[in-house]
């Protein structure tokens, strides 16, 4: 395994198996200059110390432009950088390889120096169509690296372990069954076919971005409604699967939900310490939230984001967002496939220190000014800031609920708010990323449009900003302050 | 009185194109989205200031306007009590004057998107059309009496899917035209968009005419019909990802253009001879979403990108479909951007921000945009080459708990007309103004041409009979640019693939009590036309599939192909839904009898496989109710929409793969107006259990339908000895 440089703020100690997590300060900053996975931590509060990043540029005239990647015509996951390599989960529509033609699932792994295609992972759609596989809508998972390992959900609800190195190192390593064995192609290490293994009948598509404890990696079945979208057509699947991340091989599995899923499941778990407890964190789809002990999957809470009075689909919803965690706390919006456009939404924070059915007395605020939901908080210096699908980002105090600001972006947001050196970046439908001043008074600092709609959040990495559109990745730099980030390799 | 009207209103037809001040279609009398009226408001209030009237009821698409009255099509009812409706208000003071509900059955269409399609007026009669989501099509006169009534789902293999996208009809002439994703037989077998027109008067299929290949989606866009150089073309973005332009009276392919890997939803405008076509996909050369593109119409057979005046891509202008205002184009996006084209180039000339989603279509009136939001902000602009100006911009609902507005806007004799989700909208004089008078474009004007016959049509077509009877066939002609010819007398007829005799055009179905599917067929000169033909012999009946080679179907059973096919079991012949292809054949119902049987029983075996811990979903249908097995979850259902839940029955039910299964489901009329569907299912080789296990009695009864099979999963399931009789 290649060595990381550590940052002093947040210290990921190896010791026997287990990673344990120091107290949060001011920031979660994953303190490498990496992003390795989506919210770059496993508490998935996406708040980096790193300065200098930029704070305008121009795709059009290519200011501070460092490097731009075509990907496929849709990218909904994130991109994660790590090991000097960036990987982006999309579609086919770039034609990467001419002998590969049609829709399928692609990640691809580009250089992150230069942004130098490196290799690709290509999926076929599943035969059984758009009920577990939408066309068109690629790999939607974010990728969690781990020293010379990359994870990830494909298209065909598969949790995949690639070699960072792809065929680039000339070793084909772990299965040997791969289709494709070019030098651009991708190593297989294992793949957990969650269809397969554990019964998963994803809605529409499995999307869930993995996150990792010890050694365990944890990811959403994305088990769901068929296509009459009343029928749970296999309610005996888990909600949320732990797989060793060595082996390939199912360590626990949980499966409260059981037939009660509103429509799919497509909110990514969390891992954080929450009074002195490791927790995995799972918002689920019957709009309950779940905690487990992540060492056994012992279900330690639960916490319904919907009044009780509430009706699906038009009042009642399911979490798509994903929960961060932050000083003992929760945090968690509620929302509705994009599809079924904006509506009534609920925030809050969960004291997650209770145990059993916490609905009542682990609530610590409820925040109703917000509309359907699909974003993630990110939270700094006791301030929430939180977007909402109708295209309004707000700020909370985080111990209250109580808002300070809020913010019309005028476009529909799928992205997350990320917070860095002081300032919030947020994309929105428009391809319009606003960046605002942190803190208790809103401060508009700018506005670029990126060309076409950002569903995907701003990531740090090394003084570089990446932020995908729809089909392009942009490395962002203001060319002193960019540093060769391959010269730490 | 009505018949001088209606005589006076055949003469105008037949020598004239019919003037109105009507808005009886959607997208306005030429389907451009524009009205000729002035004086139109400039502003409103919800609270009175310039609104003639409002009437609590809302809806997802666009009223019309015919006459002094105004339809909107919308949901009645919620729960088990839930239907289709239109509605008939008084266009002067907005008093409903009548409703006619209708069921939605056998389709996968959830209750929130019922009422999807604006429904149809047709000046020359006053009668009225509307197409259900569930693809139920009624023709209606103008006191709301049901003059016809289709069901596409059982005679056509339509395909309604969750997304309820469902295109609204037209009319042109005589014909009552509509289309979308079917599975029929025969030649029209496999899944394609097909237009289907049908006599407006009888409701008697003219055409279906399939000139795509395979849907990916389905679809919505709104058709124009533009005359091409002296050709009437019906133009429209189509589910295979092509713009197809056909005779509107023949459903006769002329040129088709393939914009996208998906299916296409916002209407096609035309500028003298250019088409504008629009759409937010993906694109076949670009990894760019959207374009927007300008086509020459004159062209013949597929265009090439060589035939493109320009295009640009990345436009996402997918839903709300486009205006012309001379050289500029007004288009919103999907995310409700209003933009500005120059028509010569597509340049943008300027952009405009409306909201967050947008689905509705503007209306260009008065030198203004008349346009509501998802957000539902009801915008009044005035649109010019350097940008727009907002002259009301009223929020209906509030900001947190928005009125959406989804559909577009009618304008008519001064008057501008929409409906929210919850309103429907009159905004004007109290008193009409009728000064404005436009050319409707559901009149066909051209007289009878005399030019040389290209074209047989032989109507009707696509009929279900029984052995014995007898029907006239009519050879019409139409001459290359789609127009009218005559009926031909003397045409050579002849049957394919069906037993009986055909002379002169009368056809007499063999008495043999055997189902037959095929054409009768009509030569004059050197072309020939023809007419499909079921022929379904009287209950009872039995189909074990032993005299059905393997890999085929039965002739006259509907949506079989790729769906189900028969496969040797062992010695045993069995009906097999197949698992493999395109995920619209996923979810498969297939009709195997005419869609008018009432109170009858159908019996079949049923069996499942198991693959990947997966057991799929089997059942039978008669008279649109559906006894299933559910598999994974070893239940057993009736429910005559499975969408909408509340009128489900359910019983645990374990039921095992590999086994045979017997499935009974009866249906019978009662005599107090409701029906009862009743069911039990048993192994077979034991004896039938005497109880009925599980029973629904429908307060809003389906009184007739079609028997059929219903398959889904990721396992194959089989089904044999499949047994329809007349209730004991």
């Amino acid at each position: 395994m290649r060595v990381k440089n550590l940052s002093v703020l947040i210290v990921a100690i190896f010791s026997a198996g287990v990673i344990f997590l120091a107290p949060a300060t001011s920031a979660s900053d994953p303190g490498t200059g990496d992003w390795p996975m989506w919210g770059g931590t496993p508490d998935r509060n996406m708040v980096s110390n790193m300065k200098g990043l930029p704070t305008s540029w121009d795709v059009k005239t290519k200011k501070n432009v460092k490097w731009v990647a075509q990907l496929g015509s849709q990218s909904y996951g994130n991109v994660v950088v790590s090991g000097g390599m960036v990987f982006v989960g999309t579609n086919n529509e770039g034609l990467r390889d001419p002998k590969v033609t049609g829709d399928k699932g692609v990640l691809m792994a580009f250089r992150e120096s230069d942004g130098e295609f490196m290799w690709q992972m290509v999926h076929d759609k599943l035969a059984s169509g758009r009920v577990n596989d939408w066309p068109y809508q690629g790999i939607a998972s974010s990728p969690l690296v781990d020293g010379n390992r990359v994870y990830y959900v494909s298209n065909r609800a598969e949790l995949m372990c690639l070699d960072t190195q792809g065929f680039k190192d000339g070793k084909n390593d772990g299965v040997q069954d791969e289709v494709r064995k070019g030098p651009n192609d991708a190593d297989v290490i294992w793949r957990f076919d969650m269809m397969d293994e554990v019964g998963s009948l994803p809605h529409n598509l499995a999307n869930s971005s993995p996150v990792m404890y010890g050694d365990l990696i944890y990811v959403s079945t994305s088990n769901g409604q068929d296509e009459s979208h009343v029928n749970i057509p296999s309610p005996k699947a888990p909600a949320i699967i732990a797989v060793n991340k060595n082996t390939g091989k199912l360590v626990w599995e949980d499966n409260s939900v059981f037939d009660r899923i509103l429509h799919g499941q497509w909110s990514s778990p969390t891992v954080g310490t929450i009074g002195g407890v490791v927790q995995l964190v799972h918002g689920q789809g019957d709009g309950w939230i779940r905690g487990y002990d992540a060492l056994t999957g012992k279900k330690l809470w639960e916490f319904d984001t919907n009044p009780k009075d509430s009706v699906w689909p038009k009042t009642r919803n399911e979490l798509i967002s994903t929960p961060v965690i932050y000083e003992d706390r929760v945090y968690i919006s509620n929302g509705q496939d994009p599809e079924h456009g904006e509506g009534v939404g609920h925030m809050y924070c969960i004291d997650a220190t209770k145990r059993g059915d916490i609905t009542q007395t682990g609530l610590v605020w409820h925040f109703d000014k917000i509309r359907r939901s699909i974003s993630t908080p990110a939270i700094k210096d006791g301030i929430v800031y939180q977007a909402d699908f109708s295209g309004f980002l707000h700020a909370l105090d985080a111990k209250t609920g109580q808002e300070y600001w809020n913010h019309d972006l005028f476009a529909a947001v799928w992205a997350s708010p990320m917070l860095v050196d002081g300032k919030i970046y947020l994309g929105d439908e428009d391809g319009d990323v606003v960046i605002l001043q942190e803190g208790k008074t809103k401060k508009v600092l700018g506005e670029i449009n990126m060309g076409s709609s950002v569903y995907s959040s701003a990531v740090p990495a090394h003084g570089v900003l990446f932020i995908s559109n729809r089909n392009q990745l942009y490395a962002l730099a203001e060319p002193t302050a960019a540093k060769p980030s391959t010269a730490r390799n | 009185m009505i018949n001088l009207i209606s005589i006076y209103l055949n003469v105008c037809l037949a020598f004239s194109v019919l003037v109105t001040s009507d808005w009886a279609e959607w997208r306005g009398p030429a389907r451009d989205g524009i009205s000729t009226e002035k004086n139109l408001p400039e502003k409103w209030s919800p609270s009175g200031e310039n609104l003639a009237w409002k009437a609590p009821y809302g809806g997802r698409s666009a009223p019309i306007v015919m006459g002094d009255h105004v339809y909107l099509q919308n949901t009645a009812g919620a729960g088990e009590t839930e239907q289709e409706r239109i509605m008939c208000f008084n266009a002067d003071t907005g008093k409903l004057l009548w409703e006619h509900r209708f069921n939605v059955y056998l389709s996968d269409v959830p209750p929130h998107r019922v009422g999807w399609a604006s429904p149809v007026g047709d000046p020359a009669t006053g009668n009225v059309y509307v197409f259900g989501v569930g693809g139920t099509l009624i023709g209606l006169n103008r006191d709301g009496k049901v003059l016809w009534e289709r069901s596409l789902a059982e005679d056509f293999g339509l395909l309604t899917t969750h997304g309820g996208r469902t295109v609204s009809p037209i009319i042109d002439g005589d014909l009552v035209i509509i289309s979308g994703v079917t599975f029929q037989w025969g030649q029209h077998g496999r899944g394609a968009h097909r237009f289907m027109a049908f006599d407006k008067k009888t409701g008697e299929t003219v055409y279906v005419s399939a000139p795509g290949g395979r849907p990916y989606d389905t679809t919505y866009a709104p058709p124009i019909i533009a005359n091409i150089n002296g050709t009437r073309l019906l133009i429209q973005g189509s589910s295979d990802g092509f713009v197809h332009a056909i005779k509107p009276q023949t459903g006769e392919p002329v040129w088709k253009y393939e914009i996208s890997k998906r299916g296409l939803n916002t209407g096609v405008v035309v500028k003298g001879t250019t088409a504008i076509l629009t759409h937010s996909e993906e694109n076949l050369n670009s990894s760019e979403m959207g374009m927007m593109v300008a086509i020459d119409a004159t062209a013949k057979g597929e265009i090439k990108k060589e035939q493109v005046k320009w295009s640009t891509y990345g436009w996402q202008g997918g839903f709300s479909s486009p205006v012309i205002d001379g050289d500029r184009m007004y288009q919103i996006d999907n995310g409700a951007n209003l933009a500005a084209f120059d028509l010569n180039n597509g340049k943008q000339l300027w952009l405009k921000n409306l909201g967050t989603i947008q689905k509705a279509s503007p209306v260009l009136a008065d030198g203004k945009l008349y346009v509501g939001t998802e957000s539902g902000k009801f915008y009044i602009l005035k649109p010019n080459a350097t940008g727009v100006e907002v002259l009301s911009d009223v929020q209906l609902g509030t900001e947190a708990l928005p009125d959406a507005v989804i559909g577009s806007a009618a304008v008519s004799n001064g008057r501008v007309y929409f409906a929210s989700s919850s309103t429907l909208y009159c905004i004007g004089k109290k008193k009409h103004d009728t000064s404005s008078q436009h050319a409707t474009g559901a009149a066909v004007a051209a007289p009878a041409s005399s030019n040389p016959p290209t074209w047989v049509q032989v109507v009707p077509t696509e009929l279900i009979l029984k052995p014995g009877d007898k029907v006239n066939f009519r050879a019409r002609l139409f001459d290359a640019q789609g127009n009218f010819i005559r009926e031909e007398p003397a045409a050579e007829w002849s049957l394919d693939q069906l037993k009986g005799t055909v002379a002169n055009g009368s056809f007499t179905v063999a008495s043999d009590a055997v189902g037959q599917a095929g054409l009768v067929k009509a030569k004059v000169g050197d072309i020939t036309g023809s007419a499909s033909v079921r022929v379904f012999p009287p209950l009872p009946w039995n189909e074990n599939f032993d005299a059905i080679a393997p890999n085929s179907a039965p002739a006259n059973w509907v949506s079989m192909t790729m769906k189900f096919a028969v496969r040797d079991q062992n010695g045993n012949k069995v009906l097999a839904k197949l698992t493999e292809g395109s995920s619209l054949l996923s979810r498969s119902r297939a009709y195997i009898g005419p869609s008018d049987w009432s109170n009858y029983t159908v019996e079949a075996d049923i069996s499942a496989t198991q693959k990947r811990r997966q057991q799929g979903d089997a059942g039978v249908i008669a008279q649109r109710y559906v006894l299933t097995l559910y598999g994974n979850s070893q239940m057993l259902h009736i429910e005559p929409w499975q969408p909408e839940t509340k009128r489900t029955v359910s019983i645990p039910f374990a039921w095992k793969p590999e086994t045979w299964y017997r499935m009974k489901l009866e249906v019978q009329n009662l005599p107090d107006g409701k029906t009862r569907a009743r069911g039990k299912v048993w192994p077979v080789g034991e004896a039938e259990p005497a109880a009925w296990m599980i029973e629904r009695i429908d307060p809003i009864p389906n009184r007739q339908g079609a028997p059929g099979i219903f398959g889904n999963g990721l396992a194959e399931l089989y089904f044999d000895n499949i047994k329809v009789y007349a209730n004991k």
